[in-house]
């Protein structure tokens, strides 16, 4: 073997090394969590929507198909949901990253009532759908398809944070005199004995249809 | 000796028995119902002719219409008998309803057949409109089962003579759930908040590879300065 070719190979296994260090330095960080909800974003006096944000009539019922999220890049699918055995929502499979969910027995998003959609905040490997929710503002667009073809197009009230031991079943879950939509993942801070602390909800209200 | 003033008072005894006891052996649902009848109700004057009025059990088994009307159950030799009248006259007993009765283009018999139903089923204001409802066509005759009791609807529920509305499903609640949820969420496992596993295994893996790598160069190299020398 010419010299030429031990010293290409030596800079071929220098690189190697290099990239070696770097991701081993890397993984080895704890990440950043998913983003939280600053408390500019939680609601003032209660669950209602924004002052001086339209209020559209309510749809009738029709299964949803799709959210999008344009604010936090969130475009996925939707899946049924239904009930654990301890009455707490179910959630999308942890297979698909990109993949949320509704509560198929309660409201479909756009009818009057509260609609509830779920998506996971990460799985195993990383950030899965709603990884972002905490970092929506106010005002922001969620728009949901539905299956009668219509897109039911929603503003975001509020997002606020709960801790798992005190959480707002009523607040988040009851009926409203119109059409709400609630985005809902987990946040709150992570523990490795316990897992998340809490959940990230994102309140809106509907706003038009297309 | 019986003197002949006790001789006929015992002789109208005896026939008064006789009268009596034929009317006992009528059966309950022939003619009671119709000379029993409500004396409220304005029934057809034909009806009232004495000729015309089943009185006594003879003549009513030899009239084939009450048989028709009365049906098996009390007298089945008299169902066999008037079999075929049963079947001509099986729409009429289906269809009549005390408010028909007065327009019914009937004979002095089937008016009595009419009357003895009627009565039979305790006319009450409603109650006949129930009749009509209650399906006593083919199958169902009163005669050939046992009747049904008629139900009576509420007071007031119906003005009499009006069709009855189809029943209609009950509306589904609104504004109620059905179930919904509580408690939080579990949507995430921390893959995003712990370290970089997956990172930390390949950077690991390729660092050992460059080792290798690195170590055999050497080798080699000082292999080559070897021969060279």
């Amino acid at each position: 073997m010419d010299r030429t070719t031990l010293r290409s190979r030596a800079w071929l296994v220098g690189v190697a090394a290099l990239c070696g260090v770097w991701l081993v330095q890397n993984g080895a960080v704890p990440r950043t969590a998913a983003p939280q909800p600053s408390t500019a974003e939680a609601f003032a006096a209660g669950p209602e929507p924004r002052t001086g944000s339209p209020v559209a009539g309510p749809l009738g019922p029709s299964d949803p198909v799709r959210v999008r999220i344009p604010g936090i890049r969130v475009d996925a699918p939707l899946t049924g949901l239904g009930l654990n055995a301890d009455g707490s929502l179910g959630v999308p499979p942890a297979e698909n990253r990109n993949l949320a969910g509704w509560f198929e027995n309660g409201t479909p998003p756009g009818t009057r009532g509260t609609a509830i959609v779920a998506g996971h905040v990460d799985d195993a490997e990383g950030p899965a759908v709603f990884y972002s929710l905490g970092s929506l503002k106010k005002g922001a667009r969620v728009e949901i398809d539905r299956r009668d073809g219509r897109t039911a197009v929603f503003a975001v009230d509020a997002v606020e944070v709960y801790d798992n031991e005190d959480f707002p079943d009523r607040r988040v879950y009851g009926p409203t005199a119109h059409a709400s939509l609630r985005l809902i993942t987990c946040g709150g801070g992570f523990s490795r004995e316990t897992g998340y602390l809490g959940n990230v909800v994102a309140y809106a209200h509907l706003t038009g249809v297309r | 000796m019986r003197s002949p003033a006790r001789l006929v008072t015992g002789t109208a005894a005896a026939a008064l028995t006789a009268v009596a006891l034929g009317l006992a052996t009528t059966p309950s649902a022939y003619a009671e119902g119709a000379v029993t009848r409500p004396e409220s109700h304005a029934w057809p004057a034909s009806l009232t002719s004495p000729g015309t009025r089943p009185a006594t059990g003879a003549a009513a088994e030899t009239d084939p219409k009450p048989g028709t009307e009365l049906g098996a159950d009390t007298e089945p030799a008299e169902s066999e008998l008037f079999g075929t009248a049963l079947t001509e006259t099986e729409p009429t007993e289906t269809g009549l309803t005390e408010e028909e009765l007065p327009e019914a283009e009937l004979d002095a018999e089937a008016e009595l057949d009419a009357e003895a139903e009627l009565s039979d089923l305790e006319p009450e204001p409603g109650a006949e409109e129930e009749l009509s409802e209650a399906k006593l066509g083919a199958g169902t005759r009163p005669g050939a089962s046992p009747r049904p009791e008629p139900v009576k609807p509420p007071p007031g529920t119906r003005p009499p003579g009006t069709k009855p509305e189809p029943l209609k499903p009950p509306a589904p609640p609104t504004g109620t759930w059905p179930e919904r949820p509580s408690g939080h969420v579990g949507t995430g496992v921390g893959g995003s908040a712990g370290p970089g596993t997956a990172q930390l295994a390949t950077g690991a893996g390729i660092l050992g590879a460059a080792a290798v790598g690195g170590a055999w160069l050497l080798r080699r190299r000082r292999t080559d300065g070897a021969q060279d020398g």
